[in-house]
């Protein structure tokens, strides 16, 4: 029994009719990817669902209802019953999902990336004090203070890396902070407002329309109550609500309301059944965390580039340890070498900067609209490949708005652009005066008050969407249409409704010579012209002959096949003699002419596309990213709007397009012609996975209409088997699953349900999918940024690790301590390093293809050696330079250097000779160490300035790049400078810091091999853009 | 859901391993072919060729504003440092004055030290010169070079001279020598900045006497 209801459960729902049709079995087939989604969960959840599945109370009467709940319906809960309850249940709120522990976390950042080898070096430093303390007690604390700074860089990075995620999610948890949401109730036999989150069980909840239902109740009694069931079932369609019992199911019957759907209109009154997360909703969002998380391709690509870094440093490591000990090195100096190694080789601050980039990027694009949840998702926006977008809402503007006339024989545009302003149609006709009339009179859609200075396409509305449409319409062209209507009393009015299909009513008119009555009449099209006899042209009355009737059609089918919702309008002069101005009008017995009428035009409407969406969408498909559009709407409608924004493009033909052209049936169409498809839920029930790849590769241009949200999903895995990076827009529950599937789920800021942001990656704060473009390329140009920062920063590594390597084999003094090293590491590469995210691109970067996610790496081969191997051992070479000069005019010529290193670091040789025979006790030398260590420092960071600005470009000149465009670089350039000569003349006299003055010429020393450094970097883009595909251009370009 | 990962059995590792390093198809070696090769050595050639010879040309200018007999610089050298002799491994000199084997390597190294010292080759090498008064040797125009030192004849040092003397330095009879000597520096004018006072302590209270 239980496995069986199961089942149902995930079949009703998909809730759209054409899941309805299907029998268990086949949705079971289809909903196979959301079930695996759901299996680890679901055994969690079992309990849950029993219970769900025991959900009867819509079958109950409402006597039984009280009894189960122990309230009443007139005096509802007592307070203290009421407290009672909310004690054991909880309160009426979701629980967020499960949240990583702070400290977990905090602890993640500790030990992630480059921190590891760091703790080893720390480690390593105090075992290494261990072993000298045993053998000498007195022995120097410097591997102490070492491995302290060590630890200290480790944990000030984590902390650091940590503050900046902790920031961002907080932009989060403000966001989701949204006004708390009351509830009318009755308790104590009073009504009272509560806030919705203290609802309990049994409570008897008044809910009116535009309310959001609090919580899933069971309708008691209802007036005219209409819910949007949108977010949890996908259907679009408003549905109506009673109070009987019409269903097995409880998504099905009529009697219950979910929680956190909206009552559009009319009244209700109801009992609760279900808070909290034991709703419907609560349910399928606890389900859908279960969905996994995968790593995004930056942290992927991250990843990857520490492997390459800690790879080369462990295993330079091993092997400089390995030689140390063959050249008859004591294992203890062996093991602080190995720490110089891994200390010179890890980027220390590198992951830092990225962060800093990252949130840098995510700031920028919050700023237009794109507001990021996961730094992380940031980049990955930029390697999309495709995007699965909604139509409602993302694509259009998400308001039925007029788009085409026809009267006198002719379409006529009308302007759907954002604000209306460019009307263009001829309005001199005496039909448009008729048709103006019948607009504004025929319409029960009203402002709300108080908006006189509000543009009117902004206004807000009471009313249904097409009347909303054609109220606006008419105040735009013919101001304000109140006062019109207050001038045209009217008399007698029938709303429309679904079997008449149209609506009527009768007007006095605001001609004072005139007493004839005015009807008007609006509804379907074919219905009107069934009541009308004549036809109005220019003004004129016609008799409505078989000519005119077939204008007619062909313009009702070419509106229609455009995928616009159209309206016909007639009216009729009642006759002064037979309806004086006394008569009274009954709409139940119709005593008035509802045939024989005169037909005065059609207005169709549609929701139109966002005037940028054109713009945005030929900007993905420039950036080789294709948009596949999904949506619940009709097949026509869909296409349409495809077409108008793009997504279609204007010369591809579906199968079924071809099929028309030519004449012939559509199985007899190559399907290799048609570059569009448009796909309908019905036909991708039928797919099966291979088939549904097959279309996905052969079509570059999809629509997919009728879709349910969970079919979206199957999209989405589809899509992803394709190696695709996939981002998905939704805004409903039921897209979660599909947004958690997604590498980036986006999801609407405005109309989004809070189910749906939860398991977005990102937040869409306009709902426009021009958003979403401007987010791809930011996402691009922080690749690219990054592949700079991680180029300049790599390359000094060379230039801190080869002294090491020298001093080891050579046994000369050590150029530069590790303590310095962590200077240049943390103190004068970070500002830099993150100026270069301020790089604006080098080219168009939406002109090419998306990265490829297994080809097109962050850090690939080119880059690893064009830092390591040339830039930085030119780096190398200009520092050592700076470091002979220093020592050879203070007496040690290059030549003594050779095996100089045993002696030179005996504290108890305080006479060793130097080339001109002087001696120098052993702190005259230490203090000369120092110097030399300054002076390397200096090397490195004069030409990390010229690696700086070769770094702004990969391709591109510096020049054509302009040198002072990112003003950013330069606050960094003089931040290198200025750390530098605090640190040499600032705190020179700190003895643990190792830095000393250093006289003025030798700032200068390494500025040949920076210049050498810019002039190579120039040559090289030189011949990267003379030779394009050329050996140069495969092995020097990065 | 979870995508599935492409295992790879050993069988395909092996096999993509051998065909990185010869892919007869493409005939590519280590993933090159022999032309890209050759120009990834010729351009290495090259251009470390030119690295070393820039940085040749660098040493040799700054070479050039170094003179050969005359450190540029002597900042650090201000003041000499001080070293004893005997030198041992930690600078302790330990004596057991029964134990001849304790300080007999000291007398060794002691005759060493002094063995240029004697008067002999003093007088061979070195000029007399007037105390008081710095012996300078300028250039003049000239290189005047190698100057020459001072002589300091070993028989100065009477006692500690080891010149006859049965006692070893006095390590014999646990007085025993230990010579101070200053570092060399050139263009030191000894005395000029300020003396230097020399402290003779034992390391230990029961060695004072």
């Amino acid at each position: 029994m239980t496995k069986k209801t199961l089942e149902i459960y995930s079949v009703e729902l998909s809730g759209t009719k054409d899941i309805q049709q299907t029998d268990n079995g086949n949705g079971k087939e289809k909903y196979r990817g959301l079930k695996n989604c759901f299996e680890p969960r679901k055994n969690h959840h079992k309990e849950e669902l029993r219970k769900e599945v025991d959900l009867d109370d819509h079958k109950l009467s409402i006597k039984e209802l009280e009894k189960k709940y122990g309230t009443n319906i007139i005096t509802g809960l007592s307070s203290t019953q009421a407290a009672e309850l909310l004690a054991r249940n909880g309160p009426n709120a979701l629980t967020p999902p499960k949240e990583t522990p702070e400290i977990i976390k905090f602890l993640k950042q500790m030990v992630g990336g480059f921190s590891i080898l760091l703790w080893i070096g720390a480690i390593l430093c105090w075992i290494a004090y261990g072993i000298q303390y045993s053998m000498n007690t007195s022995s120097s604390l410097d591997n102490v203070y070492l491995g302290c700074v060590l630890a200290l860089v480790v944990i000030l990075t984590g902390i650091f890396a940590y503050y900046q995620e902790a920031k961002s999610t907080n932009i989060m948890a403000t966001f989701n902070k949204m006004i708390p949401q009351q509830a009318l109730v009755i308790r104590d036999s009073e009504k009272t407002t509560i806030p919705a989150e203290e609802l309990v069980v049994g409570d008897i909840v008044e809910i009116r329309g535009g309310d959001r239902i609090p919580a899933d109740v069971r309708l008691l009694s209802v007036q005219g109550c209409k819910v949007d069931n949108s977010s949890l079932t996908g259907e679009s369609e408003p549905q109506p609500r009673s109070s009987e019992f019409t269903h097995d199911s409880p998504l099905e019957t009529k009697n219950i309301g979910f929680y956190s759907t909206t009552c559009l209109e009319g009244t209700a009154t109801g009992m609760v059944i279900n808070t909290g997360d034991r709703t419907i909703i609560g349910q399928i969002a606890s389900l859908a965390s279960g969905v996994g998380n995968e790593k995004t391709p930056i942290a992927i690509e991250i990843q990857h580039f520490v492997h390459i870094v800690a790879g080369v440093a462990v295993s330079i490591g091993i092997l400089f340890f390995i030689i140390a000990v063959s050249l008859k090195y004591q294992v203890l100096d062996s093991i602080i070498f190995l720490i110089g190694i891994i200390v010179a080789n890890v980027p220390e601050g590198l992951l830092a900067t990225v962060t800093v980039t990252l949130s840098l990027t995510a700031k920028r694009m919050a700023k237009k609209n794109c507001l990021v949840k996961n730094l992380e998702a940031v980049e990955t926006l930029g390697s999309t490949s495709i995007i699965c977008s909604d139509k409602t809402g993302t694509l259009t503007q998400n308001r039925m708005t007029v788009a085409h006339l026809w009267f006198d024989n002719q379409i006529f545009i009308a302007d759907t652009s954002e604000d209306h302003s460019n009307q263009v149609f001829d309005k001199s006709s005496g039909t448009w005066a008729s048709l103006s009339k019948i607009i504004t009179l025929c319409n029960r859609a009203e402002f709300s008050p108080g908006q006189e200075s509000v543009p009117i396409m902004k206004r807000v509305v009471v009313g249904d969407a097409s009347e909303t449409a054609l109220l606006k319409f008419s105040e735009v062209i013919l101001g304000d249409v109140m006062e019109i209507r207050k001038r045209n009393h009217k008399v007698a009015e029938i709303p429309f409704n679904s079997t008449n299909k149209f609506q009527l009513s009768i007007h006095k008119t605001d001609d004072p010579n005139d007493q004839r009555f005015l009807l008007v009449m609006k509804g379907a099209p074919e219905r009107i012209l069934e009541k009308c006899s004549t036809i109005m042209v220019n003004g004129q009355k016609q008799p409505l002959d078989k000519n005119t009737a077939e204008a007619f059609h062909t313009a009702y089918m070419e509106l229609g096949g455009l995928g616009e919702r159209v309206l016909g309008f007639c009216h009729l002069y009642l006759p002064a003699d037979e309806f004086p101005e006394t008569y009274t009008f009954d709409v139940d017995t119709m005593n008035f002419p509802t045939s024989n009428l005169c037909f005065v035009g059609l207005l169709s409407m549609i929701d139109p596309p966002r005037s940028t969406v054109p713009d945005a969408v030929t900007k993905c498909r420039s950036a080789g990213i294709k948009v596949i559009m999904v949506t619940g709407d009709h097949p026509i409608t869909a296409k349409a709007i495809a077409k108008s924004v793009g997504i279609i493009s204007a010369n591809s033909e579906t199968v079924e397009d071809i099929a028309k052209r030519l004449h012939i049936a559509v199985e007899q169409v190559n399907k290799r012609d048609a570059k569009a498809a448009v796909v309908t839920g019905m036909e991708l029930k039928d797919m099966s996975p291979e088939q549904l790849d097959e279309l996905l590769t052969n079509y570059s241009e999809i629509v997919f209409a009728r879709t349910s949200p969970q079919q979206k999903l199957i999209i989405v895995e589809g899509c992803q088997r394709q190696n695709a990076v996939v981002a998905v827009t939704g805004d409903g529950v039921n897209d979660s699953p599909a947004l958690k599937k997604a590498d980036i789920g986006i999801a609407m800021g405005i109309a989004g349900s809070d189910a749906a942001k939860n398991a977005a990656d990102m937040i869409l704060l306009d709902d426009n999918f021009a958003s979403i473009v401007t987010g791809v390329e930011e996402g691009r140009l922080i690749f690219d940024n990054l592949k700079k920062t991680i180029a300049y920063t790599l390359t000094k590594n060379i230039a801190e690790l080869c002294p090491f390597l020298i001093y080891i084999i050579v046994g000369l003094p050590l150029p530069i301590g590790t303590i310095t090293i962590l200077f240049i590491d943390l103190g004068t590469d970070i500002i830099p390093s993150i100026a270069l995210a301020y790089e604006k691109a080098e080219s168009d970067i939406m002109n090419r293809k998306p990265r490829h996610k297994k080809k097109d790496r962050l850090v690939n081969q080119q880059l690893a050696i064009y830092s390591y191997l040339h830039i930085g051992l030119m780096q190398a070479v200009g520092a050592f330079v700076a470091y002979f000069t220093v020592y050879a005019q203070e007496g040690f010529k290059p030549s003594i250097h050779i095996n100089i290193r045993v002696e030179w670091e005996d504290s108890n040789v305080n006479d060793l000779e130097d080339s001109y025979g002087q001696q120098w006790t052993w702190y005259q030398r230490k203090y000369l160490e120092w110097m030399g260590y300054t002076a390397f420092f200096v090397g490195i960071m004069v030409q990390q300035i010229a690696d700086l600005i070769i770094r702004k470009t990969r391709r591109n000149s510096i020049f054509q790049q302009g040198l002072f465009r990112n003003k950013v670089i330069w606050v960094g350039i003089a931040s290198q400078i200025i750390i530098a000569l605090t640190l040499s003349y600032g705190l020179g006299s700190v003895t643990a810091l190792s830095f000393t003055m250093l006289r003025p010429q030798y700032w200068f020393v390494a500025v040949p091999f920076a210049i050498l450094i810019w002039v190579y970097d120039e040559v090289r883009k030189l011949f990267i853009r003379l030779y394009p595909g050329s050996w140069w251009d495969k092995n020097m370009y990065y | 859901m979870v995508i599935q990962k492409e295992k790879k059995s050993c069988g395909q590792v092996v096999e993509e391993w051998k065909e990185f390093v010869w892919n007869p198809r493409t005939h590519q070696f280590m993933g090159r072919t022999g032309t890209s090769w050759a120009f990834i050595l010729l351009f290495y050639l090259v251009f470390y060729g030119f690295l070393t010879a820039m940085f040749t040309l660098t040493m040799w200018v700054m070479l050039q504003t170094v003179s050969d007999h005359t450190p540029k610089y002597q900042d650090r050298l201000a003041t000499p440092g001080l070293m004893i002799r005997p030198k041992t491994e930690n600078l302790d000199v330990i004596v057991n004055v029964s134990d001849s084997e304790s300080w007999d390597q000291h007398v060794q190294k002691l005759n060493k030290f002094l063995e240029p010292y004697n008067d002999s080759i003093q007088a061979q090498k070195n000029d007399v010169c007037r105390p008081g008064r710095y012996y300078e040797q300028p250039d003049n125009g000239v290189l005047n070079y190698p100057k020459r030192a001072c002589q300091f004849n070993r028989t100065q040092l009477g006692d500690c001279s080891g010149i006859g003397d049965p006692t070893h330095y006095g390590y014999s009879t646990g007085q025993p020598c230990i010579f101070i000597k200053m570092n060399r520096v050139i263009n030191f004018y000894a005395g000029a900045n300020q003396s230097m006072n020399v402290t003779c302590v034992g390391k230990r209270d029961e060695d004072a006497e």
